[in-house]
């Protein structure tokens, strides 16, 4: 069996200042990812992954706003045009049986996009294939954060 | 006066892929279809589509014999939504449950053939869902084990020309091509979606030879161990 190890492509990194900087990537980086993409998320307890997919989904035009799916474990958005968008939030995910009920392969190999909070906790699930978003703090800047969007294929 | 002997009436039930389908046979004829090939629809389909099915055909649920359900492997949402709509209608009727893998119904759909037929499914992450079938006379049988193998390792599974059928053939096309050349034989018109008639008809063998499944033990032949490291 040949394993195929991912390349990676750095599609941005930047150091923002604002909260409007932050939504204002999101917007600009909703326009190019596609149906059938998962974009996983990484970042600390309140570096604003939540924040950033908020303003991914406001800039797809989802008809519903995108909140924490904490306790749900996916949220389920869709727009106008029929395109579905899955949230996946797993800092609370308990155990592998809580995962293998959700069925994961459904989402991620659809023509879906799949945004995945805390992708850290389920990374021997996700597809090779995926974007990646990482959130770090600035030291000494509240709203200071710096963004890395890199693809895997 | 004798008695009229009873109509055996089927339910069959598809959700192991895009397709939402509901099939009923009497007799081993089929008498109706409804089917969407749609994303999203199962658990709004099915349900709606068995009773509109039953009153077109002016049928009720309890006049089934048996409820034959598509196995899998395949979609896990999906699977799991047709066998609990499967086993909801039995087990209030109680009814048989008869399950069909559902590579066995693409390999019986394509018909008689000199040639072994290779039923796969996409199983994601460069993997297939497959099994091997030979036709010996007008009977279909199934010659390995339904398996979950990486897509690059055919060459080492398949050793003869070969028909190849499943739902995702389409796209594997040119990869079945370039990897087995002439022993890859693609049938024309490619099958995209699973046939009632012969879910039903394959339950229908199962029926006369009283194949029952077990309602409490039975579920999807889902084929990929559930691994990984949280």
């Amino acid at each position: 069996m040949t394993v195929k190890k991912a390349k990676s492509r750095t599609y941005l990194s930047q150091e923002v200042h604002s909260a409007q900087q932050t939504a204002d990537i999101a917007s600009q980086f909703s326009s190019i990812v596609q149906a059938g993409e998962v974009v996983a998320f990484f970042g600390e307890l309140g570096s604003g992954k939540t924040f950033f997919i908020k303003a991914f989904c406001q800039a797809m035009g989802t008809l519903q706003e995108a909140t924490s799916p904490s306790f749900t474990l996916i949220n389920e958005y869709y727009t106008d045009n029929n395109l579905f968008i899955y949230h996946f939030d797993f800092y609370r995910l308990q155990n592998l049986a809580e995962l293998q009920n959700l069925g994961l392969d459904d989402f991620f190999y659809d023509h879906y996009i799949c945004l995945v909070e805390w992708a850290d906790r389920i990374l021997t699930f996700l597809p090779e294939r995926r974007w990646e978003v990482k959130l770090d703090f600035l030291p000494g800047q509240p709203d200071g954060r710096k963004i890395t969007i890199v693809k895997k294929e | 006066m004798a008695d009229t002997p009873q109509e055996i009436i089927l339910l069959g039930i598809e959700t192991s892929g895009l397709t939402s389908g509901v099939y009923l046979s009497g007799n081993n004829q089929l008498l109706g279809e409804m089917a969407l090939n749609i994303q999203n629809i199962h658990s709004r389909g099915v349900a709606l589509f068995i009773d509109q099915l039953l009153k077109l055909t002016s049928l009720s649920l309890p006049q089934i014999s048996a409820v034959v359900v598509s196995a899998g492997p395949g979609s896990f949402t999906g699977l799991r939504i047709g066998y609990s709509i499967a086993k909801g209608i039995v087990h209030a009727l109680h009814k048989p449950l008869i399950e069909v893998p559902t590579l066995d119904v693409w390999a019986y759909q394509q018909g008689q053939s000199r040639f072994p037929v290779f039923a796969f499914i996409d199983a994601h992450r460069q993997e297939i869902f497959h099994a091997l079938y030979r036709w010996e006379g007008k009977e279909l049988t199934r010659i390995t084990e339904h398996q979950l193998t990486t897509f690059e390792s055919l060459p080492e599974l398949v050793h003869e020309k070969t028909i190849f059928v499943g739902p995702d053939l389409e796209r594997f096309k040119s990869q079945l091509e370039n990897l087995l050349g002439e022993k890859a034989v693609l049938a024309y018109p490619i099958q995209k979606q699973l046939q009632g008639w012969a879910l039903l008809q394959l339950g229908w063998q199962k029926y006369l030879t009283e194949q029952f499944s077990d309602l409490n033990s039975c579920e999807p032949l889902y084929l990929r161990p559930f691994k990984g490291i949280l």
